[in-house]
């Protein structure tokens, strides 16, 4: 058995069928929460027992990519189990803690799929099946209609998305024959199929895009993140992009052995959309007065400035770079909306303006107050946080491959995003004020201040030593 | 409970005594790196990380600026701790200035641009932190003001640093080097503040509490030295432009300081001007050899006077709550000490000339002179203007006698003051003996 679990698609199998099995269990002897969540973790932790074990083999590798997907795999399993920790803090009622549990347990072992797949075909229904479990997070408060309408949108969005994928795998299989990455050969390519190959690229590409909510692609994404409830965001908004973050440059890059294709036209693709993005994202979320509104555009001015750096040729450095920014932009966001939505006391809120975020934060303890304020500063990119240097790489990236108009753009936007990410930081600073500093605290408030605190830390540290994102050299 | 016991032991009287200890080992570990800096060598380096994809070596050094630095930070630290001179009630406020003087420290060892960046970033966050916490008026607004300011410009240091950076190895093109260094100087000018940039200075260091003000001038107005000191190695981009907005600098706050009776807003812009001059005697360093040094030495003296001058100000502020220097008059009678550390003090400042300022100041205009006469001339006369508000506070506050006047509610200085002061004025014998001993070399 322990076998099975070494490959990447047989642990995500595994965990679907055993996390099935517990969860008809659980309905049947209507088990307790309790009891729940320890079988969940159970399985979990096997799962990031077997990551780490992947993680060991894949190190001295030399291709990068199934490395850092394995870093990512424990990424995502390691935060789907503080998610499912956590749930029944997160909930008004621990009523549905039993299929959330399973529906999170089934997209992290979905992401896992889709972070080793090379089959097209695969990607697309992997894609679908995690937007599956999105719809039903986001529209889990059924009574409130701003929830649902954003599970619809993002039901529409996601087939729109799905269509636009398959037409560029249709392309690719006019060009070359075959659905997978690794299969097809460039020089059977003939010259009258480059253009179909070129419009695969570019429609997978945009479809992708529009995944990751990349401007003008985005007007989807900030009605969505508004209406869907706190404990869904941090799947929603931080693993997914994480997961389709990396399938995109894992796609990219498998083109680049082939030099008989223009890639101006791909890379013009993403200079259009970084630029957009930078500067849509920034700002539009600067009249935002809403916490998930603002950190939504925040989320397309990062999108941005990743694809920004799509526009050079993707070395192995870049590719570093890319990874790592993605990785500690998920965490923070993760990490974000993860004490967010534990520390509201009104857990159906679904509108979270400034003031209330301010008097919400009155509650908390001071350690997680100030771990929100260094995750928040890393979020900008203000010294001394991993997400300065991060930043600063992705800059120096830029003008060393003669981009120095993006780099322009990006330094611009950039302090421009300061204005918005202060008004956060304000309230937090308000807070700071008011916060008392408690000794003693419930156990899940203990676990939670502990891992926002390493977090933090984390992200304070490691601008001294960078190791600590292991692909980032 | 464990928690509970502790939480009952942590309560605001025994922070001091934490932090006591804390800014204790902080001087000692100072004093042990400069031991070590005297025997091992003049470069301490210590590569934390080795960059591959920023072409570059993140390290710490230890060079004779830092170790001046360091001893002037720490000493702060310590001397606030020590010798009890404030009430801090506030936990918080314990915390932001430990934060503060870490940073400050790190700063001061920064050994590449990237780190030096860093902590010069970092400590806008804690000073924000401070300010909007702890200033009167409008708070939130000196804070905004503050870090839109400082992070604002500061971008323009990054791009010169990141220029500085791509441009490693391949010094072909001298043109870009010195428009790296211009824009670095841009931020500089913010740090120091230098005119234009200088418009968050008086809503930021009058509003903090004055025993903040005065540290922050001791400190955090080096940033800006050790920056050029370390970072500027060509001649900017429009040099004899920059020159002249430094002397128009220290004319503007010369001006309004005179134009002032507040006696803190004129120690604010006192030090400005100072710092001003400073920032000439570093543009003057592709002109005459080692200005480097005498401008560190002024820095270093400058930091403990200001602080010595600073603490004079809490003092009244804190017994008479009143701070124009009119309503003051005839200490030399009544307080004799109180009268020897202000004037102490101001005869330092002014270029008394048996202190390290004044051989520092002389040789500042000197180098001036030697590059331009009219330079040479506008440096002499705003040191010349400087001395003005120099001889009011001084005739206002020692010799012109009234009636009625608000010295009465004063009281002989406390001892620890006292003493605090006095080994200020110790450091700055020390330096000047220092100092006297690299001119004996020298020549």
């Amino acid at each position: 058995m322990i076998n099975i679990l070494y490959g990447p698609i047989q642990l995500a199998i595994f965990l679907i069928s055993v996390g099935y099995i517990f969860f008809i269990i659980s309905l049947i002897f209507n088990l307790s929460t309790r009891y729940i969540i320890s079988l969940n973790v159970l399985l979990l932790l096997i799962a990031i027992l077997a990551s780490l074990n992947k993680i060991v083999a894949h190190q001295t590798l030399s291709n990068n990519f199934l490395f850092i997907a394995s870093i990512f795999l424990l990424v995502i399993y390691c935060s789907v189990l503080l998610i499912i920790i956590l749930l029944p803090y997160q909930l008004s009622t621990a009523k549905h803690v039993n299929e959330l549990s399973f529906f999170f347990l089934l997209a992290s072992a979905l992401m896992n799929i889709l972070l080793y797949t090379f089959n097209y075909v695969y990607a697309y229904l992997l894609i679908e099946a995690m937007a599956f479990s999105f719809y039903l997070f986001i529209a889990y408060y059924s009574k409130s209609l701003s929830s649902i309408e954003s599970g619809i949108k993002y039901y529409f969005v996601g087939t729109l998305t799905a269509l636009i994928f398959l037409l560029g795998v249709f392309f690719f299989y006019r060009a070359t024959l075959v659905i997978s990455f690794d299969q097809f050969n460039f020089i059977q390519i003939t010259k009258e199929n480059i253009l179909f190959f070129i419009i695969r690229i570019i429609l997978m590409s945009t479809a992708l895009a529009f995944k990751l909510g990349a401007a003008p692609l985005h007007f989807w994404l900030p009605e969505v993140y508004h209406g869907a409830p706190f404990y869904s965001l941090p799947m929603v908004i931080a693993l997914s992009k994480l997961t389709i973050g990396y399938f995109l440059i894992y796609l990219l890059f498998s083109l680049y052995p082939d030099f008989n294709i223009d890639f101006t036209y791909i890379k013009g693709l993403f200079y259009f959309l970084a630029v957009f993005s930078m500067i849509l994202g920034n700002l539009l979320a600067i009249k935002q007065r809403d916490v998930k509104k603002i950190l939504a555009y925040s989320s397309v001015a990062n999108v941005g400035y990743l694809f920004s750096l799509l526009t050079i040729d993707l070395s192995n450095q870049v590719i570093s770079i890319y990874s790592s920014y993605l990785l500690i932009y998920s965490l923070s966001v993760f990490f974000f909306f993860l004490v967010l939505s534990f520390i509201i006391k009104d857990k159906q809120t679904i509108y979270l303006s400034l003031h209330d975020f301010s008097s919400n934060l009155a509650h908390a303890n001071f350690f997680i107050v100030m771990s929100l304020f260094l995750i928040i500063l890393n979020l900008a990119g203000f010294p001394p946080t991993l997400g300065f240097l991060l930043k600063l790489s992705i800059i120096y990236q830029l003008i060393s491959h003669n981009q120095i108009v993006l780099a322009l753009i990006f330094v611009l936007t950039t302090i421009l995003s300061v204005y918005y990410y202060w008004t956060i930081i304000s309230c937090l600073i308000e807070s700071i004020k008011k916060v008392q500093i408690r000794l003693y605290l419930p156990f899940s408030e203990i676990l939670v201040t502990l891992i926002v605190l390493f977090i933090g830390l984390y992200f304070l540290v490691g601008v001294f030593t960078p190791n600590v994102i292991p692909f980032f050299k | 409970m464990p928690f509970i016991s502790l939480s009952e032991h942590f309560t605001t009287k025994s922070f001091p005594k934490i932090f006591l200890i804390y800014s204790f080992v902080s001087f000692l570990f100072t004093i042990l790196l400069g031991i070590k800096f005297f025997i091992e060598g003049p470069n301490l380096k210590f590569i934390y990380f080795s960059s591959q994809l920023l072409n570059t070596d993140l390290l710490f050094k230890v060079d004779m600026v830092s170790f001046l630095f360091l001893i002037l930070n720490s000493l702060i630290l310590f001397s606030i701790y020590l010798f009890k001179l404030y009430s801090i009630e506030n936990k918080l406020l314990h915390i932001y200035i430990m934060i503060l003087f870490a940073i400050n420290n790190l700063y001061f060892i920064s050994g590449d641009p990237i780190t030096l960046f860093l902590f010069w970033e970092a400590m806008l966050v804690s000073k924000t932190l401070i300010l909007w916490n702890f200033s009167s008026g409008n708070s939130k607004r000196n804070a905004l003001e503050y870090i839109i300011y400082n992070f604002g410009l500061s971008v323009f240091m990054l791009l010169g640093i990141l220029i500085l950076i791509t441009s490693k190895g391949t010094f072909a093109n001298k043109s870009v080097l010195a428009l790296a260094t211009f824009l670095i100087f841009i931020g500089i000018m913010v740090k120091a503040p230098v005119f234009p940039f200088h418009g968050w200075l008086e809503n930021t260091y009058y509003n903090l509490p004055t025993f903040i003000t005065g540290s922050f001038s001791t400190v955090l107005s080096k940033y800006a030295i050790y920056a050029f000191v370390s970072l500027i190695k060509v001649m900017p981009y429009l040099y004899d432009l920059l020159v002249l907005v430094v002397l128009l600098s220290i004319a503007i706050s010369a001006f309004i300081a005179i134009s002032s009776h507040d006696f803190k807003k004129i120690l604010v812009y006192m030090s400005m001007s100072h710092v001003n001059v400073m920032v000439l005697g570093l543009l003057m360093i592709f002109h005459k050899p080692r200005t480097e040094l005498q401008v560190v030495i002024m820095g270093a003296v400058h930091g403990l006077v200001s602080y010595a001058i600073f603490l004079f100000a809490q003092y009244l502020q804190r017994q008479t709550n009143d701070l124009n220097i009119k309503n003051y008059g005839n200490l030399t009678i009544c307080y004799p000490i109180l009268t020897i550390i202000l004037t102490t003090s101001l005869l330092i400042f002014a270029g008394f000339p048996i202190t390290a300022y004044f051989f520092s100041e002389f040789y500042i205009l000197s180098a001036t002179l030697k590059y331009s006469f009219f330079f040479g001339i506008f440096l002499a006369l705003g040191i010349a203007l400087n001395l003005i508000y120099k001889a009011r506070v001084f005739y206002y506050m020692v010799f012109k006698k009234y009636d009625v006047f608000t010295s009465e509610k004063l009281q002989e200085i406390p001892i620890n003051y006292f003493l605090t002061s006095l080994i200020l004025f110790i450091g700055v014998f020390l330096l000047t003996l220092y100092y006297s001993d690299i001119l004996y070399t020298a020549y």
